[in-house]
C-alpha cells in the first residue's frame, strides 16, 4: 500500500478558460475483471488466491485556499460504455481556469500496487512502481484556433500506454532503510529518519512521468557514457556477463542516437533488471528511466537482453522527448523506436545477424521486425493509423512496431541514409517536448525530400504514408516471366549472320501499394541493363532484341522495398541456382543420418 | 575390469563385424538421402525459377525463409512428415538388425558374414518384436509413474524459484531422472535382447525380466559401459553436426569434401553403435562365466580313444565310418553322457537340473 500526498501546479496554455479537469487513475485498470483493460486483455489471472489486485483512491482533492473538490470526482468512460471502468476522473470546478493561469491542486491518495502485472506492481520485495498518482490529462487546444479545447484523456486499455504533458516533478519517497532506490530524475538528497526509513528525493525536469523502483536485493553497476551517468540496478547474480552486456548495448544506443538523431539532454540514466519472476515489469520505458529483460544462461549469441535494451533506451527520443500520444497514434513512437532499433542492433552487432548468432542460424533485427509484419495471418488486417485500443481483433505490434519500422526501412532506401537522417533530425529539433501528430512527421519528409531530390518522388510524399499509415494494401511486385525467341527465319539468315533474339521480361504488381521500382536484366553475354518502372500499372512488359538472350531479372535488385511481402518471387533465370538448394539439402541428410543413427528406442 | 574388457572386446568384434557397420551405414544413407531428395524437391519447387536461394549462399536468411513458409505452409509439415516417419520405420530397422548384430558379435568366429548376420536378422525378429512392445508398455508405466514423481519433486527442488539457476537445477534434476530411469530401461531391453541370443529364449517376458535382475544386479558394471559408449556416440554425432554448421562451403568441391568428411564421421557412427552391442554381448558373457566356473566342476574328461574323425579327407569319411561302425559305438558307450553346451546355456540347464523331483518314497511297514 502506497500513501501519497500530491502538489500539482498546473497551468492552462490553450486558449479559452477552462472549466473541469481530467485525470488518469491508471492503477484502476486491475481493480476488477470489468476494467476496460481486463476486458480487453482477457488473460489476467483475476481468481488466484496468491495475486493482490491493483487501485487508486482519491481520498482529498482540493484546490489551493478554495473548493473541495474531493465530493465532485466522477468516473467517466470517454473510449467505451464500460461503466465499470475507474481509470479516468472528471472533475468540475466552481471557477474557471483562465488561459495563461494556473491551478494548484492538493490531493492526498492511496495506492494498491498489484502483484507484477502489466508493467507495475511488485514482486516479493521489488517494488516497480509505476502510474501510481493521479495524473492529469492533456488539454489539447483545437486546429481550429478558434473553437475550444478538449481534454485528451482517454482510459487505460489493454494496449495502450500514456500520454501526459511535459511538467517539473520533485518527489520524495520514504521507504525502509535497507532499500535501494531508482527513479525518473535525479537523487538531490537521502535522509534517513529515527525509525527504520529513509526518505530519498527525486528531481525530474522537461518529464512526463514519474516512475521509480525499489528493493533491498538490487546490485548497482555505475559506468559513464560522455557527460551521462549509467546506473544499472540488476539482481546480484547477473552481475558480470549480463550487466557488461546492458551497459555495452545502452551505450551503442546512446552514441548512435546522438550522431543520428540529437543530443540526450538528460544527466543520467537508470537501467532497472527485474527480478526473474517480475518479467511483467521488463521492457518498458519511462522517462530517464528503463526497464530491461535479462535471461542467465541466455547464450552471447541471442540478443534479446541487447534488444530490449537499445529500444527502451529509444524511447527516451520517441515518447520521452517526442512526446506523441501513444493512444491515439503509437506508430509515433513504437514504429519510429523500432526502426531505431533494427539500425542500431544491425549496425553494432551486424547486419545479417543482430538478433541471433547461434550454430549457423542467424537472424538480424530487420529480418525479425519484417516478419512480424510478413509472417502476421492476415497483414491487411489493419492500418497503422489507429488508435491503440483499436485493434481488437489483434495486431497491434504486427502494424504499429513492426509494419511501422518495415515501411520507414523502405523509406530510408528510397531517399537514402542521410536524407532520412535529415528528416528525423528535423522532426526532432522540431518537436522535443512537445505533443506531435501523424500529419507534422509527414510535414517533416514532404519539407525535407523535395529539398534533396525535387519532385522526383512527386510533389510530397502523402502517396507513401496515405498507402502505409490509412492503408492496408500490401506491397508485392513480382518478377512474372522471361522467355526467348529467335527473330527471323533461319534460311533468311545470311551463311555469316549471327542469330538474333527477343527476349520478353515481364514485371507485375500483385499488391494494390504503388511504388517505384528498379527492374535489373542480365544477359547470356554479361551485359546488364535496369531499367526504371513506376509500378503503377499492372504490369510492365520489357522487350529487347539483339544477339545476346536474356538470362535472368530481378525486380527491385537492390532491396528498395523492404515492405514487399515477398521476396522470392522478385527474380526469375533461366538456370536457376541449385548450389545453395544442393548445400541445404546436404546438411537436412547429415542432419537426418544423424537422428537415425542416435535416435533408436529398443 | 571386466568393464574395460568388454568395451575393448566391444571395439574388437566391431572391427570383425565391418559388413554389418557398411550395411547399417548404407541403409541410413539411403533412408536419408530419400528424406533429403525429397526435401530438395519440395525446396525447389517452391523457388521455382527464383534467383532467391543465391540468398542462401552467405548463410540463412530469414526474411527469404519467412516468404517462403508463408507462401507454401505445407512445406514444413511435409517436411517433418517425411522425418517422422522416417525415424518410426529406423526404429523397426535397427530391431531387425539387432538380432543379426548380437548373433553375429558373439559368435566365435571372428569372420562375420553377411548370410550369418541376416539368419540372425531373421530368426529373432519376432522375438525382439516382442520384446520392444514389452518395454514400450514397460516405458509407458515409466514415463507415468515418473511424471507424477516429477510433479512432485519439481516444486520441492525449485524452493522459491527466483532465479533461472534455480529453475534449470529443478529442471535438470527431474530430466536427469527421466534420463536415468529410461537408459536403464532402454539397457535392460538391450540385455534382454542379448540374453534371448545366448540362450536362444523364445519366453519373452521371462527373458525381459531375466534382463531387469541382469541389470540390477550387474548394474555398475552395465550403466558403466553403457555411458563409456554413450560418450563416444555423442562425440562422434556432435563432430560431423558442427561441422556442417559452421562450413559455409561456396563450391560443389569444397561441399562434397565437406560431405564426404561428414560420412566418415557416420560410417564411424554406425561402426561404434556395433561396437556397443558388442560390448553388451561381452560383458554379459564375462559376467556369467565367472561365477558359472566357480560352481561348476567339469569332471575330467576320461582317457577313452574317441576315432579322430575330422582329419579325414570328406571324401571317405562315409566310408571309414560304416567301416568302424561298432568300435565308434563302443567308443560312444565308453563316453559319460555329458552334453555340450554352451557356456552361457549351462545356467539355465543348471537351473533345471538343480532340483531333481524328489519322489515321495512310500515305505510300507
Amino acid at each position: 500500500m502506497l500513501h501519497g500526498r500530491e502538489t500539482l501546479v498546473w497551468r492552462n496554455d490553450s486558449k479559452g478558460a477552462i472549466s473541469d479537469l481530467q485525470f488518469h487513475l491508471y492503477l484502476n485498470a486491475f481493480k476488477s475483471a470489468q476494467s476496460s483493460f481486463m476486458q480487453e486483455s482477457g488473460r489476467r489471472p483475476m481468481n488466484s488466491t496468491d495475486v493482490t489486485m491493483g487501485w487508486i483512491e482519491v481520498k482529498k482533492m482540493v484546490v489551493r485556499d478554495g473548493e473541495d473538490l474531493t465530493n465532485k470526482i466522477e468516473f467517466i468512460h470517454p473510449d467505451d460504455d464500460n461503466g465499470n471502468d475507474q481509470t479516468v476522473i472528471r472533475v468540475p470546478l466552481k471557477k474557471l481556469i483562465k488561459r495563461g493561469k494556473s491551478i494548484t491542486l492538493d490531493v492526498e491518495f492511496e495506492s494498491q500496487l498489484p502483484t507484477i502485472f502489466a508493467r507495475t506492481g511488485f514482486h516479493k520485495n521489488f517494488y516497480m512502481v509505476a502510474q501510481w498518482f493521479p495524473k492529469i490529462g492533456v488539454y489539447e487546444s483545437l486546429v481550429d484556433k478558434k473553437a475550444k479545447g478538449a481534454w485528451n484523456c482517454h482510459q487505460f486499455h489493454a494496449n495502450t500506454e500514456f500520454f501526459a504533458d511535459y511538467g517539473v516533478y520533485d518527489v520524495d519517497m520514504t521507504v525502509p532503510k535497507n532499500y535501494v532506490l531508482g527513479a525518473t530524475g535525479i537523487m538531490v538528497r537521502e535522509t534517513k529518519a529515527g525509525d527504520s526509513t529513509k526518505t530519498v528525493s527525486y528531481h525530474a525536469e522537461d518529464v512526463h512521468d514519474f516512475a521509480w523502483t525499489a528493493s533491498p536485493d538490487f546490485a548497482v553497476v555505475e559506468d559513464q557514457w560522455n557527460n551521462v551517468h549509467i546506473r544499472l540496478l540488476t539482481q546480484p547474480y547477473k552481475v558480470g556477463n549480463i550487466s557488461e552486456r546492458y551497459i555495452h548495448s545502452v551505450k551503442a544506443a546512446m552514441a548512435r542516437f546522438h550522431d543520428w538523431v540529437g543530443v540526450y539532454p538528460y544527466p543520467n540514466l537508470t537501467i532497472v533488471d527485474p527480478p526473474m519472476n517480475a518479467s511483467e515489469a521488463c521492457g518498458m520505458e519511462y522517462p530517464t528511466l528503463i526497464t530491461g529483460e535479462s535471461v542467465w544462461g541466455l547464450p552471447n549469441g541471442v540478443r534479446l537482453e541487447e534488444l530490449a535494451t537499445i529500444h527502451e533506451f529509444g524511447h527516451q527520443y520517441w515518447y520521452g522527448m517526442v512526446g506523441n500520444n501513444e493512444f491515439e497514434e503509437a506508430w509515433l513512437d513504437e514504429g519510429i523506436n523500432t526502426y531505431y532499433e533494427t539500425r542500431i542492433m544491425n549496425d553494432a552487432y551486424g547486419e545479417k545477424n543482430s538478433v541471433l548468432d547461434l550454430f549457423g542460424l542467424t537472424v538480424s533485427d530487420f529480418d525479425f521486425s519484417r516478419s512480424g509484419y510478413v509472417g502476421a495471418r492476415n497483414p491487411k488486417l489493419a492500418p497503422t493509423l489507429l488508435p491503440a485500443w483499436k485493434y481488437d481483433a489483434g495486431g497491434y505490434a504486427a502494424f504499429t512496431y513492426m509494419k511501422s519500422a518495415t515501411f520507414l526501412t523502405t523509406l530510408e532506401r528510397l531517399v537514402g541514409k542521410p536524407v532520412m537522417d535529415t528528416i528525423m533530425r528535423t522532426y526532432f529539433d522540431l518537436w522535443k517536448f512537445k505533443h506531435p501528430h501523424s500529419a507534422d512527421f509527414i510535414a517533416v519528409a514532404n519539407e525535407v525530400v523535395p529539398r534533396f531530390y525535387g519532385k522526383k518522388f512527386g510533389e510530397n510524399m502523402n502517396w507513401f504514408f496515405d498507402q502505409f499509415l490509412s492503408g492496408t494494401n500490401v506491397c508485392d511486385y513480382e518478377l512474372s516471366s522471361i522467355s526467348v525467341s529467335e527473330i527471323g527465319e533461319p534460311a533468311m539468315r545470311g551463311k555469316n549472320q549471327e542469330k538474333e533474339y527477343e527476349s520478353r521480361i515481364l514485371a507485375s504488381r500483385l499488391g494494390e501499394v504503388l511504388m517505384p521500382v528498379d527492374v535489373l536484366m542480365r544477359f547470356d553475354d554479361g551485359k546488364e541493363i535496369r531499367e526504371s518502372w513506376d509500378g503503377q500499372a499492372r504490369y510492365k512488359l520489357f522487350v529487347y532484341k539483339g544477339r545476346a538472350r536474356i538470362a535472368s531479372a530481378i525486380v527491385d535488385p537492390d532491396h528498395v522495398l523492404a515492405i514487399d511481402i515477398n521476396f522470392n518471387n522478385n527474380s526469375k533465370s533461366f538456370t536457376p541456382p541449385v548450389f545453395p538448394v544442393w548445400k541445404y539439402t546436404v546438411k537436412f541428410m547429415v542432419a537426418i543420418q544423424t537422428l537415425l543413427q542416435s535416435l533408436v528406442l529398443f | 575390469m571386466k568393464l574395460l574388457d568388454a568395451f575393448l572386446a566391444g571395439i574388437r568384434k566391431a572391427l570383425h563385424a565391418w559388413p554389418i557397420t557398411l550395411v547399417t551405414f548404407f541403409v541410413h544413407l539411403v533412408m536419408a538421402g530419400i528424406a533429403a531428395l525429397l526435401f530438395k524437391s519440395a525446396l525447389s519447387n517452391a523457388f521455382g525459377n527464383s534467383l532467391a536461394p543465391d540468398q542462401f549462399l552467405q548463410g540463412f536468411n530469414f526474411s527469404y525463409v519467412i516468404d517462403l513458409l508463408k507462401k507454401n505452409p505445407g512445406l514444413l509439415q511435409t517436411v517433418f512428415g517425411v522425418v517422422a516417419w522416417m525415424m518410426v520405420i529406423n526404429n523397426f530397422l535397427f530391431l531387425f538388425f539387432k538380432g543379426g548384430i548380437i548373433a553375429s558379435v558373439q559368435s566365435d568366429n571372428e569372420k562375420v558374414t553377411l548370410p550369418a548376420f541376416f539368419e540372425g536378422c531373421g530368426k529373432y525378429l519376432g522375438r525382439f518384436f516382442r520384446l520392444f512392445f514389452i518395454a514400450a508398455m514397460v516405458a509407458l508405466a515409466l514415463f507415468f509413474i515418473l511424471g507424477m514423481a516429477a510433479g512432485f519433486l519439481y516444486p520441492l527442488m525449485l524452493g522459491d524459484g527466483e532465479t533461472e539457476l534455480q529453475i534449470l537445477q529443478a529442471a535438470g534434476a527431474v530430466a536427469a531422472l527421466f534420463v536415468l530411469f529410461f537408459s536403464i530401461l532402454f539397457l535392460i531391453a538391450d540385455y534382454a535382447q542379448v540374453l534371448t541370443v545366448a540362450g536362444d529364449e523364445r519366453k519373452m517376458i521371462r527373458t525381459f525380466w531375466a534382463g531387469v535382475r541382469f541389470m540390477f544386479r550387474r548394474f555398475f558394471s552395465a550403466y558403466g559401459l553403457f555411458l563409456l559408449f554413450t560418450v563416444g556416440s555423442i562425440l562422434i554425432a556432435v563432430v560431423p553436426v558442427f561441422a556442417g554448421v559452421h562450413e559455409n562451403a561456396e563450391s560443389g568441391i569444397a561441399l562434397m569434401g565437406i560431405f564426404l568428411l561428414q560420412q566418415i564421421f557416420m560410417m564411424l557412427g554406425a561402426w561404434w553403435r556395433v561396437a556397443a552391442v558388442g560390448g553388451q554381448v561381452e560383458l554379459y558373457s564375462l559376467l556369467k562365466r565367472a561365477p558359472s566356473s566357480e560352481r561348476v566342476q567339469e569332471p575330467p574328461t576320461p582317457a577313452v580313444p574317441v576315432p579322430v574323425m575330422n582329419v579325414v579327407p570328406p571324401a571317405k569319411e562315409q566310408n571309414i565310418i560304416e567301416e568302424s561302425a561298432p568300435a565308434v559305438k563302443q567308443a560312444r558307450r565308453n563316453i559319460p553322457r555329458k552334453r555340450v553346451v554352451p557356456a552361457v546355456r549351462k545356467k539355465v540347464l543348471k537351473r533345471k537340473t538343480k532340483k531333481p523331483i524328489q519322489r515321495k518314497q512310500v515305505v510300507k511297514t
